[in-house]
């Protein structure tokens, strides 16, 4: 079986005429008495005749010319930048293309510089009342308008002196709730659509499942978590939110295709879990056997081995625990 | 120019690369130009240890990784991409002769079918897959551009495959 999975592998590169001679005689010999290979390598070749009709657009020679052009004055740019780029400009560049140790030993040097600079600028006295002063200024400014985040517009009337400013804010907002609250819920979809940190989007599907809900836009976000996040983690969390939900067509499809394509064996389990305690059997009958012959994970295989057994057989419960 | 005569010799290359890495033809051509820039400002770093060509190909292999993680964060509703047929600076080339509307459907169908599969790899899976199926570079090649051994590469390749080969049962009746 071992040997066996060396020369699968060997497929590919057969195919893309990658082996060497004595390797391709080795498994064009191999080929000879073994039926797996030889089926891995007709799909395969099929998998290429596939890709080979798959319609693919090249760049047209008018479009080549137009970037060319276009890449022309952006070095023309650069180049004039190059020539007025001023000696600090020069001197940082030169710095940051030298070793880590010159680099800190550089940063070190401005350290001590400025705050040399600074003892010898402060003035001792009245110092604090100013700095004082002005902090509590800024702040009494705090407190009046949120942050501001751009200026888009100004418009100033010399006649009458009036000036509009119109202007994007942020502004910190916190809200309590449960998964009950519609808010809440909107925030969890935001979170685990778009949150880049993935810690935040896996909080999000946690507290998705801290109580029953019904809400398609929370549920279409956590299917999309279970098919689309890129850590494992939360994908598997997702799965195991969709699990306590009343299935549903969309969640059973979902299943199917986290049990058909997840990497992650794991969620394949969660999934072939959750699709094994539905009771139209004829959507997941077909997958099951495909899962049992063909999952690269073993205990996958068993898994659904045994499922597709509880299916033919219903006398046989599913003992397991979840 | 030098480096513009340089550059003539593979900016084709860079921009099909981009395209195949991202599948979208506005966004190949922003690559594109990004991608020569970046080359040109750092070309004093360049130390002739391998072909320019692998070096050129790195950056725009990396460049596009990282431009599809922050796509994949800023477009988190659009899971799929649409496959750009109107575009009439890119000329669509497909093996069968002139096809009737059913099977320019079933193309399309099937183009977006590939591109889904292709987009269930992981990013080093999908550009070793690439790189090898789609433009032709050697093994030996893609490692070097992705600085890791020949056996990764194989790796890589294999587990590309055999995904590819999952997600296109259906379609692979050919």
């Amino acid at each position: 079986m071992k040997q066996n999975n060396h020369l699968e592998k060997q497929i590919p590169l057969y195919l893309y005429s990658e082996l060497g001679k004595a390797e391709k005689e080795e498994f064009e010999a191999h080929l000879d008495h073994c039926g797996r290979c030889r089926e891995q390598l007709e799909a395969t070749r099929t998998l290429h005749n596939t890709l080979g009709e798959k319609a693919s657009l090249e760049p047209s020679k008018s479009l080549m010319s137009k970037l060319r052009s276009g890449l022309r004055e952006r070095l023309r740019d650069e180049r004039k930048a190059e020539f007025n780029e001023s000696w600090w400009d020069r001197f940082i560049e030169k710095i940051s293309e030298r070793g880590a140790g010159i680099q800190l030993a550089g940063a070190l040097a401005f350290l001590i510089v400025g705050i040399l600079i600074g003892r010898a600028a402060f003035l001792p006295a009245n110092t604090e009342t100013q700095f004082k002063g002005e902090f509590a200024a800024g702040l009494q400014e705090e407190n009046s308008l949120p942050f501001m985040a751009s200026v888009d517009l100004i418009q100033y009337d010399p006649k009458s002196g009036n000036i509009t400013v119109q202007y994007k804010s942020i502004k910190d907002v916190s809200l309590h709730g449960n998964v009950g609250d519609p808010a809440i819920r909107k925030l969890l979809v935001h979170a685990i659509r778009t949150e880049e940190h993935p810690g935040r989007r896996l909080t999000a599907v946690r507290a998705s499942g801290a109580k029953s809900f019904s809400d398609e836009e929370l549920e279409d976000a956590l299917i999309y978590a279970m098919q689309n996040d890129e850590i494992d983690g939360v994908r598997l969390k997702a799965a195991n939110v969709l699990t306590n939900l009343p299935m549903n067509e969309k969640i059973k499809r979902a299943f199917i295709r986290a049990l058909l394509k997840d990497t992650n064996s794991a969620i394949r389990i969660e999934a072939l879990n959750a699709l094994s305690g539905i009771e139209d059997e004829a959507d997941v009958r077909p997958i099951f056997r495909g899962a049992s012959q063909d999952d690269d994970n073993e205990f996958v295989r068993l898994q659904a081995s045994k499922a597709l057994e509880r299916l033919q057989n219903p006398n046989i419960k599913n003992t397991e625990n979840r | 120019m030098a480096f513009e005569s340089l550059v003539k010799n593979y900016d084709r290359q860079v921009l099909q690369l981009a395209y195949n890495m991202v599948n979208n033809t506005q966004d190949a051509e922003d690559i594109y130009q990004e991608v020569l820039v970046r080359v040109y400002k750092n070309l004093h770093r360049f130390k002739f240890k391998s072909e320019f060509s692998t070096w050129l190909y790195r950056v725009v292999v990396n460049y596009c990784i990282n431009f599809n993680k922050k796509r994949r964060r800023l477009k988190a509703y659009s899971i799929d991409r649409e496959f750009q047929n109107g575009d009439e600076n890119w000329k669509k080339s497909v093996k069968s002769e002139e096809q009737n509307p059913e099977e320019s459907f079933l193309n399309l169908e099937l183009s977006r079918e590939i591109e889904a599969a292709l987009q269930q790899l992981s990013p080093k899976q999908k550009t070793v897959f690439i790189l090898r199926h789609y433009h032709g570079h050697k093994l030996k090649e893609i490692a070097e551009i992705l600085k890791c051994s020949e056996g990764t590469v194989k790796n890589y390749l294999f587990r590309a495959t055999q995904k590819m080969q999952r997600q296109l049962k259906e379609y692979s009746k050919i």
